[in-house]
């Protein structure tokens, strides 16, 4: 049975209302006609036409219009006067079919450059706003030591500053290419040409988007945990199956604005929740014997673990565990980093060594003690390096002996 | 407007408001531009459209009839002033003209 309607895929964006007028002439000469936008472009098959088109960026129109308003419809009974029969809009798009062959153009070739210009550069400077967050969070996760130390051992946060400075860099190239093409239409307008609105570059951004986020997709699958995993494709499933709701329901544009708000609190809602419980399952009845060191490895007997915490990070930089181990009269808690970057080493060493002598003032040098390369100790505090690794031991209620350090490193697989 | 743009009226602004020194339905004005410059200015829809809703904000022009959605103009006194103002301009360039063309 031959097919009288489908639906095509394919975006468009304000400065390409040329080649998408050409694009549904092409497919009225093949006998499809553009008939109304649904989840895409809807055309119902007919005879073949030679039909003309033309794709206005309507000025008074909303990003968030699904469905022509009243200012559409208003505008509309001008152009079918003039012999241009509005088949339907969205967005800041309208499409029109020519009735008469002897219709005036719609807008002159300056007034649909500055309309196109203008509904695109607003599109630009709200991805240049979300670019500028994405800057101040790599910042964050990156520039103070501290939260660089934290970020560099966790490929789920290295992936994300990859993924924040790519879209910052694709927003801003994006914008600035969008200035030169304007220059460049501008003077092609002012030497009388007047399809100005086609260009390739847009086809090209897509693509580029497109294609980076499969392959962040993929990255993330490889990367991170499985629950984080989970949350990233939710979002991006659930923002795609938002699209296609309000492609079908077709909601003015403040019920539109509306729904999205609510999509976006209920979807922070639900990471934040769905965090929080990923964050606090840890069973003291498994967890032990991961733990690398206890206190009864220190020759201590404080009895049995009443809670723990754990955090593991580890990326291609290599590894942060912490270990916060409570008894019921004690406590133990330590950090093992282990890094063949010895650059890593000296910055993490020069960060918690040069922190405490700042604090607490000078530190005692036991690196006889650890038979480390370096070791110090504060009077609570203990931290020492090797080759490729930082142990630190906190809030130690006495000084550690040479039997117990030598216990510790047996438990370490350090010993000999 | 045109004493924020250029100080002076484009072509088919100035049909426009001669057009509406009667009122006039918006959809007609194209073509009572067109009959009052005898086929020479020709007014898109779109343009049309983006010129009422200036001359309306700037109060040239002021709606007078609301159908359904079809609105009616006239200019008001502040757009017969602007209107005056570019005919005598209009005016005193072509006496200008006149002068250096008859003598060459």
């Amino acid at each position: 049975m031959a097919k009288h309607r489908k639906t095509v895929l394919k975006p468009f964006t304000y400065l390409q209302c040329d080649d998408f007028a050409d694009y549904l002439s092409a497919m009225a000469a093949k006998g499809w006609h553009f008939k109304e936008w649904g989840i895409g472009l809807v055309f119902e098959k007919g005879e073949p036409e030679q039909a003309v088109y033309a794709v206005e960026v309507f000025f008074k129109g909303s990003q968030y219009a699904m469905a022509p308003d009243v200012e559409t419809l208003d505008f509309a009974d001008f152009c079918e006067a003039a012999g241009w029969k509005l088949i339907d809009s969205r967005q800041k798009f309208c499409i029109f079919k020519q009735t008469r062959s002897d219709a005036v153009p719609i807008l002159t070739p300056q007034e649909r450059l500055e309309n196109a210009c203008k509904a695109y550069h607003k599109q630009l400077l709200g991805q240049l706003l979300i670019a500028l967050l994405w800057v101040v969070n790599l910042s964050l996760k990156l520039f103070p030591t501290k939260q660089f130390i934290n970020s560099v051992f966790s490929n789920a946060i290295l992936l994300s500053c990859a993924i924040f400075a790519f879209y910052a860099l694709y927003d801003f190239g994006k914008y600035i290419w969008f200035w030169f093409w304007k220059y460049s239409s501008k003077k092609r307008c002012e030497s009388g040409h007047r399809d100005l609105l086609r260009n390739h570059a847009d086809r090209i951004w897509n693509r580029i988007s497109i294609c980076a986020l499969c392959l962040i997709t993929i990255a993330y699958a490889f990367t991170v945990e499985l629950w984080l995993f989970g949350i990233f494709l939710g979002i991006i499933v659930s923002m795609f199956l938002l699209a296609l709701l309000l492609s079908k329901l077709r909601p003015d544009k403040e019920t539109n604005v509306g729904i999205q708000l609510l999509f976006t609190f209920l979807i922070l809602f639900a990471v934040v929740i769905f965090s929080f419980s990923q964050f606090s399952k840890y069973d003291i009845e498994d967890e032990p014997q991961t733990v690398p060191l206890t206190l009864s490895d220190l020759g201590r007997d404080a009895g049995e673990i009443t809670s723990m915490h754990t955090y593991e990070k580890t990326s291609m930089f290599g590894s942060m565990r912490d270990y916060y181990l409570y008894y019921k009269d004690a406590s133990l808690i330590y950090e093992i980093v282990d890094t063949e970057h010895d650059w890593l080493l000296d910055l993490i060493w020069k960060e918690h060594v040069q922190a405490e002598s700042n604090i607490n003032g000078s530190m005692t040098d036991c690196t006889a003690l650890w038979n480390a390369e370096a070791a110090a100790y504060n009077g609570r505090d203990y931290f020492v390096r090797y080759e490729d690794r930082i142990l630190i031991f906190r809030f130690l209620k006495s000084e550690l002996t040479s039997e117990q350090v030598a216990m510790i490193l047996d438990a370490l697989n350090m010993g000999g | 407007m045109a004493r924020e743009q250029l100080q002076t009226l484009t072509e088919p602004m100035y049909y426009i408001l001669l057009a509406l020194t009667e009122e006039c339905c918006g959809v007609d004005i194209m073509e009572r531009v067109k009959q009052l410059s005898r086929g020479r200015v020709t007014v898109g829809p779109g343009t049309l459209y983006a010129m009422l809703a200036k001359f309306e904000e700037k109060g040239i022009i002021r709606p007078t009839v609301f159908t359904t959605r079809r609105k009616s103009y006239i200019i008001t006194d502040e757009g017969k002033k602007e209107l005056e103002k570019e005919y005598a301009r209009l005016k005193a360039l072509t006496a200008d003209g006149a002068f250096y063309f008859e003598n060459l």
